[in-house]
């Protein structure tokens, strides 16, 4: 079987494919305890505002597939590590620093993403950075092995697999492999950690409730564990020994499955359960876990360094300890349970019926439908994995071994829908051919397959984890971009919707449907490109499925490039924060498409603000302890790559500038202190140190008009924002008796507040979920009304992550409404809603997101 | 089989005689050293290069990546990218272990990573996905692939 998906994700493992097996976490064992795993991580406390920054070597790759280009290619790094960085029970971020120059040294812990020659088959690979003699550390999140460096290695040539960057498997393949860099190894669960030839990610959906869990074991927030569920116990053979590295999963009918690999002793804890009802089961790692020669699973270790192995395979079972799924156990998992001794009682067998199955569907390519009854004959394409038109009552799935014989199961269960009604081997016994029925009105989303095979005590089952994909619609189609001459570009095709969002090339093209087209406005583009120009839904279909790599294509107007015309300061001394300044020359800046690096772990950037087309501001502190030297100024702006000169740290400027300076720490709303947008007129509150020397001796103007001081503290300085300033960034200078400080104040709009939320079901909060694709309404107070005549103005962003606007209109009682799309899944956890004007943001708003 | 017989620069029956490491840009890499016994395609390699290991008081493990020891034996399908560094294809797909003895014709296996499957009626093994050949049936192999890629 060939398709478009196969192609693009698949064909790669079929043939060439490097299994894809490791461990949960990199851990480390006391043999005096081998209960408690010691995982490999970043130490919180040595990142700046607890954020790893990847930086990607400015080499970039060497050859593109034809029109690609280093700007797709960053684009896609960047959207991959924000997903990594939405993770709310993390109190990991995870940012995008721009270009580094290679050799690049540094003091503070980060990532770096290289392109290399990857020999034919290796699609990327990802790996944290420690010390050759595990060191383990202490500290008030435990004991851990820190992570000094990570490192991602991306194809050097996008003209092979997984490239070129606008595929979806580029996107996930980076996804992927930045979960590696950040403490993460494989599981068998579908999401964006599992093996590669049963994962079942996408851009609407490219991490899931396990490998958010996976995160958060990592970095949690405090009390993270009260959002979800708990669920632990031991697994042991007949004879009471423990076994080792067993794969215990907790799966419900519908949603995604979290899993945890049991540790020496044979004790389990899964951790980060969103609210559902779960059944258990535990499975044997797969045969290509651990094969001879160290490949795959690196295999925990004890305090000296000696391998702790894996025990012996054995049948696959439901909790209490049956391969009937309809007998197994239920568990509620709500917000805090906690549930202690399930324990599987295991029967050693060798081998495994099955552990690598793909599932396919027959995408017919005329009328973009995935039909129960093929007709013979027809030139369908197949994808994988397979989409189940959910409109239909009845199903059609494909099944196959990715290597070796397909073997035939006796019965094959979805999970809350029932058995299969037949299955069949055809064309050579290479395939299984599943159908199903009773299907009509299930939704969307992904669905959860069971193959028994056997009967007695040989029976045993295969678990395969969002198998299949409901959908009640065909994959989008592109026919054609066209430019209406304002700027804008207007997006004909099939299969659109409100969640449908357009790609040129790696890079989202904000904009709204309109009816059957989509009118958007293309990233910043470099003078005459050609974009490939995709559209990806909810779903988790694009148009990649029917078009290939034969996409609508847009070209770019030829006009002048940009470049950057003044960088001030070029040098900040390590210790101290400040205010850096950058115009340009013919720039594009828009909010949100550009960013700005200093090419060192050691400078980071805070906050960013783009204060036009050709201005930037932003604010940047040096490390204290930062490695001192030159280091490489980028800005990323669209596909644009911009070359801006050196930054110097100065060695041992340090101790002597910190004498007596002002050294800005932060500068807070003064009537809303968890707010760093202030408004002109109000209180604003500068902290740090040696910011006053009094109210006499200390100034603070803001662009340039004088502002009143009311305190002038050693650590903090309260001033009155001057009034009649407009909304945006504006640059405030701070002067006293031991020098002078800038920083770039955000002027806002008093934040709107979120009263309410509510989607196609009714309400929307943190026990009634929202669905990715959701059109969803929030009914807002204190919103400047006349944003309903410029809705660029309003960012609503779930988790952090930016979803469209569709509308604004005025409510009850001087309240507004807003509509917006749900367009990505969040794994059923809980995430809060944020409505922003003019960048100045409420608190937010929590809802359940599956 | 014939993607890795065309798409690989060298194939080599070769012994690892020995290894150290060294950072390539920030990734450690394991080059292993081949005493080379019979080169079967291109110019034999006088080493390979894994991804991976202990350099500078620093290690990184990436997942996929094979170790060897020195002596081990096997036919090598290697490439050798623009920067001259030679990888196995697709880590371990190009990779045939040899079995002592056998002369000049041993027995070749390649350690797939799916080994083994269980029948679904019987519950019994019913196939070992690992792939075997012996050496001479590889030499033919190798010759016809590349003599029909030729044409």
């Amino acid at each position: 079987m060939k398709g478009r998906r196969i192609l693009a994700l698949a064909a790669a493992a079929l043939f060439w494919g490097v299994p894809a097996e490791a461990y949960y976490h990199y851990d480390t064992y006391y043999r005096t305890n081998l209960g408690f795993p010691i995982q490999a991580k970043f130490d919180l406390t040595a990142l700046p505002n607890s954020t790893v920054t990847f930086y990607v070597i400015d080499s970039g790759p060497a050859t593109f597939y034809p029109n690609d280009s280093f700007g797709s290619v960053l684009g896609e790094v960047k959207q991959a590590l924000a997903a990594w960085n939405a993770v709310p029970s993390s109190a990991l971020r995870i940012s995008f620093g721009g270009l580094q120059a290679a050799g690049q040294n540094a003091n503070t812990p980060g990532g770096k993403i290289v392109f290399q020659n990857l020999a034919p088959g290796v699609l990327g690979m990802g790996s944290p950075q420690v010390s050759a003699v595990p060191t383990i550390q202490g500290g008030i999140y435990g004991n851990f092995v820190p992570i000094r460096q990570s490192i991602v290695i991306l194809t050097n040539n996008t003209g092979q697999l997984p490239g070129p960057s606008w595929l979806e498997g580029f996107f996930t393949t980076a996804v992927h492999e930045i979960g590696h860099a950040l403490g993460l190894q494989h599981t068998w669960t579908a999401a964006a950690m599992s093996q590669g030839v049963i994962r079942n990610t996408s851009r609407a959906r490219p991490i899931d409730a396990d490998d958010m869990a996976g995160l958060s074991v990592l970095y949690g927030n405090p009390n993270w564990t009260a959002n979800f569920g708990t669920i632990s116990g031991h697994v042991t053979y007949t004879d009471f020994t423990p076994v080792a590295l067993a794969s215990v999963v907790a799966i419900p009918a519908v949603g995604p499955a979290v899993s945890t690999l049991t540790n020496p002793d044979g004790s389990y804890t899964i951790y980060g359960l969103p609210p559902n009802t779960y059944q258990l089961y535990v499975h044997p790692l797969p045969p290509d876990a651990v094969v001879p020669g160290g490949e795959g699973l690196l295999l925990p270790t004890d305090q000296s360094g000696v391998t702790i192995s894996a025990t012996g395979t054995f049948r696959t079972v439901f909790y209490p300890g049956t391969t009937d799924p309809t007998q197994a156990s239920t568990f509620v998992m709500t917000a805090g349970t906690n549930i202690q001794g399930q324990n599987f009682t295991v029967q050693a067998r060798n081998g495994v019926p099955a552990y690598d199955l793909v599932t396919y569907s027959y995408l017919d390519p005329v009328a973009r439908a995935y039909p129960a009854s093929p007709a013979q004959g027809a030139n369908y394409l197949f994808v994988t994995p397979a989409y189940i038109d959910s409109t239909q009552n009845q199903a059609l799935v494909a099944m196959q071994a990715n290597t070796g014989p397909t073997v035939q199961p006796q019965a094959v269960t979805m999970l809350g829908v029932g058995p299969a009604y037949y299955n069949q081997m055809f064309d050579n016994n290479a395939y299984d051919a599943i159908y199903f029925s009773g299907i009509a009105g299930l939704g969307t989303g992904p669905r959860h397959l069971v193959f028994q095979y056997g009967a007695g005590p040989s029976a045993d089952i295969f678990v395969l984890p969002d198998a299949v994909n409901f959908v009640q619609k065909g994959p989008p189609s592109v026919s054609s971009a066209s430019a209406n001459g304002d700027g804008t570009v207007t997006i004909n095709g099939f299969g659109f919707g409100p969640d449908t969002r357009i790609f040129f090339d790696g890079l989202q093209a904000p904009g709204a449907s309109n009816g059957g087209s989509i009118v958007v406005t293309p990233p910043a583009g470099v003078s005459g490109q050609t974009s490939a120009v995709s559209a990806f839904n909810s779903d988790g279909q694009n148009s990649v499925l029917l078009q290939g790599l034969n996409p609508a294509q847009y070209n770019y107007p030829f006009t002048a490039g940009s470049q950057i015309l003044a960088v001030t300061p070029s040098t900040l001394a390590p210790g101290t924060t400040g205010l850096v300044d950058i115009t340009a020359g013919s720039g594009q800046f828009v909010t949100g498409q550009v960013t700005l690096g200093f090419g060192t772990n050691d400078v980071t950037v805070n906050r960013l603000w783009v204060a036009g087309p050709n201005h930037l501001m932003a604010n940047v502190t040096v490390a204290s302890g930062a490695y001192p030297g030159f280091s490489e100024i980028s800005v990323i702006s669209g596909f644009q790559v911009i070359s801006a000169g050196t930054w110097n740290t100065v060695a041992g400027a340090a101790a002597a500038f910190q004498g007596s300076s002002p050294q800005i720490a932060a500068l807070v709303n003064g009537s809303a202190p968890a707010s760093t947008v202030l408004q002109s007129g109000g209180y604003g509150v500068i902290y740090g140190t040696n910011v006053g020397t009094g109210t006499s001796s200390t100034q603070v103007t803001v662009n340039g008009v004088p502002a009143q001081v009311l305190f002038a503290g050693t650590t903090q300085v309260n001033f009155v924002v001057p009034p009649g300033l407009a909304s945006g960034p504006a640059a405030m200078n701070l002067t006293n008796t031991g020098g002078s400080a800038s920083y770039v104040l955000a002027i806002g709009p008093p934040a709107p507040s979120i009263q309410s939320i509510s989607g196609p079901n009714g309400s929307v909060d943190p026990t009634h979920f929202a669905n990715p694709g959701d059109i969803l309404t929030m009914t807002v107070s204190g919103l400047d009304p006349t944003v309903i005549g410029n809705l660029s103005r309003l960012q609503v962003a779930v988790s952090g992550l930016a979803m469209p606007v569709l509308q604004v209109a005025p409510g009850a009682g001087g309240s507004f409404q807003i509509q917006f799309v749900d367009e990505q899944s969040f794994g059923g956890s809980q995430v809060p809603v944020t409505v922003a004007l003019d960048g100045s943001a409420g608190a937010g708003y929590p809802i359940a997101a599956r | 089989m014939n993607d890795l017989i065309v798409k690989s620069t060298a194939i080599v029956h070769a012994k690892v005689a020995d290894s150290y490491t060294a950072f390539s840009g920030p990734v450690i890499y394991t080059h292993y050293k081949l005493q080379i016994i019979e080169p079967l395609k291109g110019q034999a390699p006088a080493e390979f290069v894994i991804p991976g290991g202990i350099a500078g008081g620093q290690r990184q493990f990436f997942a996929g990546a094979p170790a060897f020891q020195k002596g081990d034996e096997y036919v090598f399908f290697l490439w050798t990218n623009d920067q001259g560094l030679t990888h196995v294809m697709g880590l371990t797909q190009g990779l045939f272990r040899v079995s002592a003895g056998g002369g000049s014709n041993p027995a070749l296996t390649r350690d797939a990573s799916h080994e083994e499957m269980v029948d679904g009626k019987t519950g019994r093994m019913v196939k070992d996905h690992t792939l075997n050949m012996r050496m001479g049936t590889l030499r033919t192999l190798i010759k016809t692939t590349l003599q029909r890629s030729a044409q």
